[in-house]
């Protein structure tokens, strides 16, 4: 075994991309971190790994503290960070979600050929981003009631279609069926409640994008057919999460769990991991305004799913069945579930927090849509908005070793600041132009912040969780077009 | 935007998200220069007429919660009501309660370039330390 110490943190060679950071400590659990050793200098940098040891602490936590290769630094859980708890003894924690309740990925396949798209990408970029609010403080088209929040906490996406945005038939292909029960108003705060109602339909700003380009390269032909992907393809990549609604109930109940943690003197080596058992009232209190978030991100993004739709067929002059938008698939990289998975030996049910980490069930599994149960569950892995964005698909060795969770983006190399300083008089929109990619974004800092050189090369990530074999390669994306808030 | 000295505030290097060390020589600083640094964050503050005052009103059960509390009220109006602020007062700080207020107007996107939105405070790393030069406290913004 070699041994490496980063940041006075041990870490143990199991393979090349693999490392085990031992038990020390409090530390109820070992780390492990997928990685390249060249990606564990960059991970050393950001302390992120004092993140992977301080989630190890965490009551109930079963098997390690597990990092993805896009692991950057967080608050509490590091992004790209995985912890399954015991689902009776453990703790819920709401940083181990992140703010952005049930932030992820969809995407959606076109009929139309890169032939179609290059001689109007700009006019259809253009009309993105007039159709699909972004940005701070831009309202959506949709103000929500109290009737609207309670059917969205009983039918999830399903609301969306049945006010006109898509088909019954795109739920076949969101995780969960794009409903998760159990939410209820009772448990959010009126703030929380506030923040949601113009907010419904709209992308948000920061790294969330929707993004239409190209399929690129295909890796498994069996496994991209099955998903309905081929070369020169037309997609439409979407990336926000529950806005406003989902920051404020992850703020609430970072507070209600503090309180907690003092009234049973819990410590723990950082507050932002506040927590409280999963058998308690506050957790159960979560768990319900979480499922609320959870069901308004999916119908979010089942409305901007729509409004791309739209917005293609009146740039192309087409029917919505000639464009042959298409859902291949919505998948969260922050939330938490209830899932059965075997640990040492014994089926066991666990609470697993993914933080900026995607489920990736391997084939077989009976929560894949059917269409794809032969091959495996969809995952999408965003790049920057230049280079490329990937699709991979679940392994039986990501369910055996990291509870089915591979990667959920590039992660970041600069900062925001260091992004801003690196493009100092530089015009990115025209960099970018002439790279090929239209961007179009609201804060004049946003395109500056996400250039491409600000992340690692998630070409660099997918190949680590390849490697490692908790997901497979299955298609390269290559943006054409992207707005931002 | 960068580095105020005057206000008391400095950013720091932060992966994903927005790192400041506020300074001061009384809490009150703190307050002010936090909302400060988020505000700056957000918006040229020069560019912001002072037409009206909002009062605001913030609970904690500790200091580092009432400074997260302050802030995450000024982030609710730039949100949800629209609005932008030019500078920041304390009238006073309890150990479970803070006033204060804050001059601005609604966003006009004509003057008002929006820079970034902040999702959440978070209490990551934050507190509040004294020293017999003042006040210091770190924090992290979630962009």
């Amino acid at each position: 075994m070699n041994m490496a110490k980063r940041e006075g943190i041990r870490l143990n060679k199991i393979h090349d991309y693999l490392w085990e950071i031992p038990r020390t400590g409090k530390m109820r659990v070992p780390g492990r971190v997928y990685a390249s050793e060249g990606m564990l200098e960059k991970i050393k940098d950001n302390r992120a790994l004092e993140q992977v040891v301080n989630v190890a602490h965490l009551e109930g936590i079963e098997k390690y503290s597990l990092a993805m290769p896009d692991i950057h630094w967080g608050y509490g859980f590091p992004i790209g960070g995985v912890a399954a708890m015991d689902a009776q003894e453990g703790v819920i924690s709401p940083g181990g979600v992140g703010y952005d309740i049930n932030c992820g990925v969809r995407l959606m396949t076109t009929n139309l050929s890169e032939f179609d798209i290059k001689p109007r990408l700009k006019t259809l970029v253009d009309t993105l981003f007039e159709n699909v609010p972004c940005g701070l403080g831009i309202k959506g088209d949709i103000t929500l009631n109290q009737k609207d929040y309670q059917e969205i906490i009983d039918k999830g996406a399903l609301w969306a279609i049945e006010r006109g945005y898509g088909e019954e038939d795109d739920l076949d292909t969101t995780e969960d069926l794009g409903h998760s029960p159990g939410g209820s108003l009772d448990a959010v705060s009126e703030r929380a409640i506030e923040r949601g109602k113009a907010s419904m339909g709209t992308l948000g700003s920061g790294n969330h994008f929707l993004e239409v380009g190209i399929v690129d390269e295909i890796m498994l032909a069996d496994v991209a057919e099955a998903f309905g992907l081929r070369e020169g393809q037309v997609y439409a990549l979407i990336h926000c999460g529950s806005r406003g609604f989902g920051h404020q109930i992850c703020s609430d109940y970072i507070d209600i769990m503090r309180s907690y943690m003092r009234r049973n003197k819990i410590e723990l080596p950082d507050i932002q991991l506040a927590c409280a058992h999963i058998n308690s009232t506050e957790a159960r209190d979560y768990l319900s305004a979480f499922a609320v978030a959870v069901n308004y991100a999916w119908a979010n993004r089942q409305v901007i799913m729509e409004i791309c739709r739209r917005s293609f067929c009146d740039v192309f002059g087409i029917t919505g069945e000639e464009l042959g938008g298409r859902l291949v698939y919505d998948v969260s990289h922050n939330i938490v579930k209830f899932e059965s998975h075997e640990i040492n030996g014994e089926e066991k049910a666990v609470c697993i927090h993914r933080k900026g980490a995607t489920r990736a069930l391997p084939k077989g599994h009976p929560l894949i849509p059917e269409k794809y149960r032969d091959v495996g569950q969809p995952v999408f892995v965003p790049g920057d908005m230049g280079r490329a964005s990937f699709v991979l698909v679940g392994t039986e060795r990501g369910l055996d070793e990291t509870f089915a969770t591979c990667c959920h983006g590039a992660g970041r190399l600069l900062s925001r600041r260091g992004a801003l300083r690196a493009t100092e008089g530089r015009d990115v929109i025209k960099e970018m132009e002439r790279r090929g990619v239209v961007v179009r974004a609201r804060g004049r800092r946003t395109a500056r912040e996400e250039i491409p050189e600000a992340y690692k090369y998630v070409g660099d990530v997918c190949d680590a969780v390849d490697k490692a074999g908790i997901a497979r390669k299955v298609a390269r994306l290559k943006p054409l077009g992207v707005i931002k808030g | 935007m960068l580095n105020s000295t005057v206000m008391g505030y400095e950013l720091l290097d932060h992966t994903s998200d927005l790192r400041v060390r506020v300074s001061g020589k009384s809490l009150s600083d703190i307050f002010v220069c936090a909302a400060t640094a988020a505000m700056d964050s957000i918006t040229d503050r020069s560019k912001v007429a002072p037409r009206g005052r909002v009062e605001i009103a913030a609970l904690g059960e500790t200091y580092e919660e009432l400074l997260v509390h302050w802030l995450e009220e000024i982030l609710y109006l730039v949100e949800t009501k629209g609005m932008v602020f030019r500078e920041f007062g304390v009238n006073e700080i309890r150990n479970n309660g803070v006033l204060g207020w804050a001059k601005g107007e609604a966003v006009e996107p004509d003057r008002h370039e929006l820079y970034s939105e902040i999702k959440a405070v978070t209490f990551h790393n934050l507190k509040i330390e004294a020293s017999n030069a003042g006040y210091t406290v770190e924090i992290v913004f979630d962009i």
